[in-house]
């Protein structure tokens, strides 16, 4: 299905159980609620688990007829985000008490998940950052040290710090578009 | 809310625009598919820096590395010694632990050359152990690929109260085998 439709005209194709409107629907919509729930929820799997019930409420909703105004529909998608992160925040902190209760401690060490080209391509971005923006980056994330503590070493405030780490992560993205797209 | 820039994205990603500014790029980002590209990126490239072994590590960093399934071997290397490391698909991680006489030092750089003396690169304000006067450097099997890396020459300079001062010069022979 061509995804060119709009939004209210996405919606009336799936309240009128247009074959494949629902993929179409869920492809629009899945990664921005996965974005949503990785700034919020700060783990993959929370964030899985937000785009399966957003979804699941969306879908009902429109097919039922009960979203007011479709051409809204990302609004709608967006406030059921808040909402039920909410939920997921709250069922979180439950279970993060119940954690300490029974003392139950662990540290996962994430496996890197890069390919060798992306190391290699992020590595080449990287140096060609100036000097202090590229040692700002790697105190930040590679040695994760806090904005004030990057700040102290090396004589700036920490709004300083975050200001040049913004500056740095744009031309990094900018760059590694650029040598994907080349 | 029009598009904003990358910098403004980069603040989202990291948590560190205001709650006006957040919820307004929110409600943006939902209707604009060029925009939700960029913060996903924007994403993927906070999440690969904070995957991505640094060249120096910190203690911390290393007990975690330690403690994972890597399992890194670590050499070890004293001023105008030559030491060797074999990285493969079984070892793609090997860990130098240069000592160096570090007591009251403020800082230490590290600069690495190859065997014709040509910068390599330059490592500024990187991690150390004062006390136990050690700088742990981390090579992996896919250096292989960068130039010169193969035999390198290594530099220490620290940084104290009497001022800057080489303390340890150190040969570093990579011996990559095929993946």
């Amino acid at each position: 299905m061509a995804l060119e439709v709009s939004d209210a005209e996405l919606a009336a194709l799936v309240a009128s159980r247009e074959s494949q409107a629902e993929a179409a629907l869920f492809t629009r919509f899945a990664p921005r609620i996965e974005l949503y729930g990785l700034k919020h929820l700060r783990s993959r799997p929370a964030a899985d688990d937000l785009v399966q019930q957003v979804m699941l409420i969306v879908l009902e909703a429109v097919r039922g007829g009960k979203v007011e105004d479709t051409s809204k529909l990302a609004s709608f998608v967006l406030g059921t985000c808040r909402n039920v992160t909410w939920d997921l925040r709250r069922a979180a902190g439950r279970d993060e008490r119940l954690a300490r209760e029974v003392a139950v401690v662990s540290h996962p060490v994430a496996p890197p998940s890069q390919s060798e080209v992306d190391v290699l391509r992020l590595r080449g971005c990287m140096g060609r950052l100036p000097e202090r923006e590229a040692n700002i980056v790697r105190m930040s994330f590679l040695e994760d040290q806090t904005a004030e503590e990057v700040g102290l070493r090396l004589g700036l405030t920490p709004g300083n710090v975050r200001v040049i780490r913004h500056r740095a992560l744009a031309k990094l993205s900018g760059c590694l578009q650029t040598k994907e797209a080349s | 809310m029009s598009c904003p820039n990358l910098e403004t994205i980069a603040a989202f990603t990291l948590g560190e625009l205001g709650e006006d500014e957040q919820r307004a790029f929110e409600e943006h980002y939902f209707g604009c598919d060029d925009c939700l590209a960029q913060a996903t990126r924007m994403q993927r490239l906070v999440e690969d820096l904070r995957a991505t072994l640094p060249p120096v590590l910190t203690t911390a960093r290393r007990k975690r590395l330690e403690a994972s399934e890597q399992r890194p071997q670590a050499v070890d290397v004293r001023p105008g010694e030559t030491a060797s490391i074999r990285l493969a698909g079984d070892a793609p991680v090997g860990l130098w632990v240069m000592h160096a006489p570090l007591t009251g030092a403020e800082r230490v750089d590290f600069e690495a050359r190859d065997a014709s003396g040509n910068t390599l690169f330059t490592l500024s304000d990187v991690p150390f152990d004062a006390e136990r006067g050690e700088v742990v450097l981390a090579c992996q099997v896919h250096y292989r690929t960068l130039p010169g890396v193969a035999m390198m020459h290594a530099t220490l300079t620290a940084t104290d109260a009497r001022g800057s001062h080489p303390v340890g010069e150190y040969v570093l022979d990579h011996r990559f085998e095929s993946p």
